[in-house]
């Protein structure tokens, strides 16, 4: 399941029964996991459609976004602004929310895609931080810092909503990963090895790289106008914190960059690691260690542990 | 007004220019940036404060807590360089994410060491002088000078001296200067070495103007990054000048338009400049 390797028809059953047992494994974790730790996991899972929506784009073809938080802000603002100020009812502001983010990631980005390695990283960050001080200078409208309230919410309590959020992070994580599987998600792993072969062999990288592009910012979309309208409550800080990127950016690169369900695994291990830490820890120890943990996980093994689990499944075998 | 303008302008490119330097030679002969910079910039600030300031037992002389701070900045920037950014050279993307996590660390190490509220440093030096119908203080005229001074060091430093040549060599071809001998490990230890002192001197500089907060990396570290890439990956003479287009920009944006917009045109001239130029002004295709 690198994502290199085609899946095989007498594969799929197998792959497919996995998916099922996951899914089922994780549905039934209400029963036995106290409400508490029900929102701890709500806010993982939002975190892993977040991580895995950057992996489709940065993990599979190595143009590395630090401005997904870019991408988060424009579909919940989006989408928070038509209800406040428009009364649009939340069936309709969600799915506008989610085009904006399609529409406006992938506008702000086409320029963007002939610019490669760091110069790309550093215009996706100033994208990220410029759209953050335009929300916070636009003070009569969005709320300023204090940002906007009392909007509705999608479900309410934790069982409801941790269902809601597993169905969603496992539809999300399906579609990305069966597209990872596909020749699609091969050229884009190809992308990342050696652009200039890509595109000498007769595709047009620029068409690939914006595809991943949409795909990662419709993710992204529906992950953020479901997280905002979960906290009911927005502010710049809670999808424009730098924390909150590098969260997105630690869950992949630990779990394993360019294969989807490494960076899954690495949201709900990270996590596991926050919470764990909390009572060890307090206040900026806590995130200093946390960052530290990830920061050897991943000098250390830099595939990821997916890859690491799959390897150890292998040598079994 | 416009007298504001241009000395504001002229200490904040100064000041930023110190730090892109750093990161222009660490690329030079890495090919990594090195996104801790504004890490480096800030334990240098706490350290500086804290030999200085740091109560009655640890009150040393300011030209002697300069000096220890340097001494340490370059000792950081070396172990990271030595510590994980060495393993990850041939993966920049892996540098990218790995530094920045770093940042991260130490933001929240200080944090837990020093607590979160933002703490004001004295001035390197009292008083102030008027130039020119302006009052303005003359810690500002200090720091504009050394971040000069170190500038044009720098530069004479590199093209002239033989430990500035091998730096050069490293950074056109790094097999090339191994075969004359040049061992490029060590020029790239000596390289960061430098690197972590120049970001050090800006740190002290930016305590002593304004104070020092444990979120103060990040701006220093974007403005930083957006001069080397208007510049030019690697360029020297293309960092000087984006560095004044942005202190420039800045200062008047902070006069003129309103504080909190200081960073927003900085960035827009970048994506502006970035889609015309995919390579900056002097870099190379």
């Amino acid at each position: 399941m690198g994502g290199n390797k085609p899946v095989r028809e007498t594969a799929l059953k197998k792959i497919a029964l996995r998916w099922i047992i996951a899914f089922a494994v994780m549905s039934l974790l209400p029963f036995f996991v106290p409400h508490g730790w029900l929102r701890v996991l709500i806010i993982a899972n939002f975190l892993a459609i977040f991580a895995m929506s950057w992996d489709i784009m940065s993990g599979y073809t190595g143009y590395i976004s630090f401005g997904h938080n870019f991408l988060l802000g424009i579909s919940a603002y989006a989408s928070v602004l038509l209800i406040h100020h428009f009364d649009v009812p939340l069936y309709l502001s969600m799915p506008i929310g989610v085009l904006i983010a399609a529409v406006g990631g992938v506008g702000f980005v086409l320029p963007t895609l002939r610019v490669r390695g760091p110069y790309f990283t550093l215009f996706t960050l100033g994208l990220f931080i410029l759209f953050e001080r335009i929300m916070i200078t636009l003070g009569p409208i969005t709320g300023g810092t204090r940002g906007l309230f009392g909007f509705p919410t999608v479900l309410k309590g934790a069982v409801p909503n941790f269902y809601l959020t597993l169905v969603l992070v496992f539809a999300v994580a399906f579609a990305l990963w069966y597209l990872g599987q596909t020749d699609f998600g091969r050229v884009l792993n190809a992308i990342r090895l050696d652009e200039d072969v890509v595109e000498n062999s007769g595709l047009d990288t620029t068409r690939f790289k914006l595809l991943s592009f949409l795909m990662s910012s419709i993710a992204a979309g529906i992950g953020a106008v479901f997280f905002i309208h979960y906290l009911g409550a927005l502010c710049p800080r809670s999808v424009f914190a730098v924390f909150l990127l590098l969260n997105i950016i630690i869950a992949s690169v630990i779990g394993g960059m360019g294969t989807i369900i490494g960076p899954f695994m690495g949201a709900y291990i990270i996590t596991i690691i926050l919470e764990g830490l909390r009572a060890v820890a307090p206040g900026p120890w806590r995130i200093a260690t946390y960052a530290a943990i990830g920061l050897i996980i991943f000098i250390l093994r830099p595939r990821g542990i997916f890859f690491e689990i799959q390897r150890l499944f292998r040598r079994r075998r | 007004m416009i007298e504001e303008i241009l000395i504001v302008g002229l200490a904040t490119s100064a000041l930023y220019l110190v730090i892109a330097l750093g990161l222009v030679m660490v690329y030079s002969v890495g090919r990594v940036e090195d996104l801790s910079v504004g890490a480096y910039l800030m334990v240098a600030a706490y350290i500086y404060w804290f030999l200085a300031e740091g109560g009655p037992y640890l009150s040393l002389p300011k030209g002697a807590a300069i000096i220890i701070t340097i001494l340490i900045g370059s000792a950081i920037s070396i172990s990271v360089y030595r510590g994980f950014i060495r393993r990850l050279l041939d993966n920049p993307t892996a540098v990218f994410i790995s530094t920045l996590i770093f940042s991260l660390i130490v933001e929240n190490v200080l944090a837990g060491i020093f607590g979160e509220a933002p703490r004001s440093v004295h001035p390197l030096v009292y008083g102030s002088v008027t130039i020119g119908g302006i009052t303005i203080t003359l810690n500002i005229v200090i720091i504009l000078a050394i971040a000069w001074a170190i500038t044009i060091i720098l530069i004479t430093f590199i093209s002239k001296s033989y430990i500035g040549r091998a730096i050069r060599a490293v950074s056109i071809n790094p097999r090339g200067a191994m075969l004359v001998g040049i061992d490029p490990e060590k020029v790239r230890i000596l390289t960061w070495g430098l690197c972590g002192a120049l970001s050090a001197v800006a740190g002290i500089s930016l305590a002593t103007h304004t104070s020092i907060s444990t979120g103060m990396w990040i701006l220093p570290l974007i403005l930083a990054f957006i001069i080397v890439m208007i510049g030019g990956l690697g360029s020297i003479g293309g960092a000087i000048l984006s560095a004044h287009i942005i202190g420039f920009v800045g200062a008047f944006t902070m006069v003129m338009i309103d504080e909190r917009l200081r960073g927003v045109f900085g960035l827009l001239l970048l994506l502006v400049i970035l889609i015309f130029r995919r390579r900056g002004l002097f870099g190379r295709e």
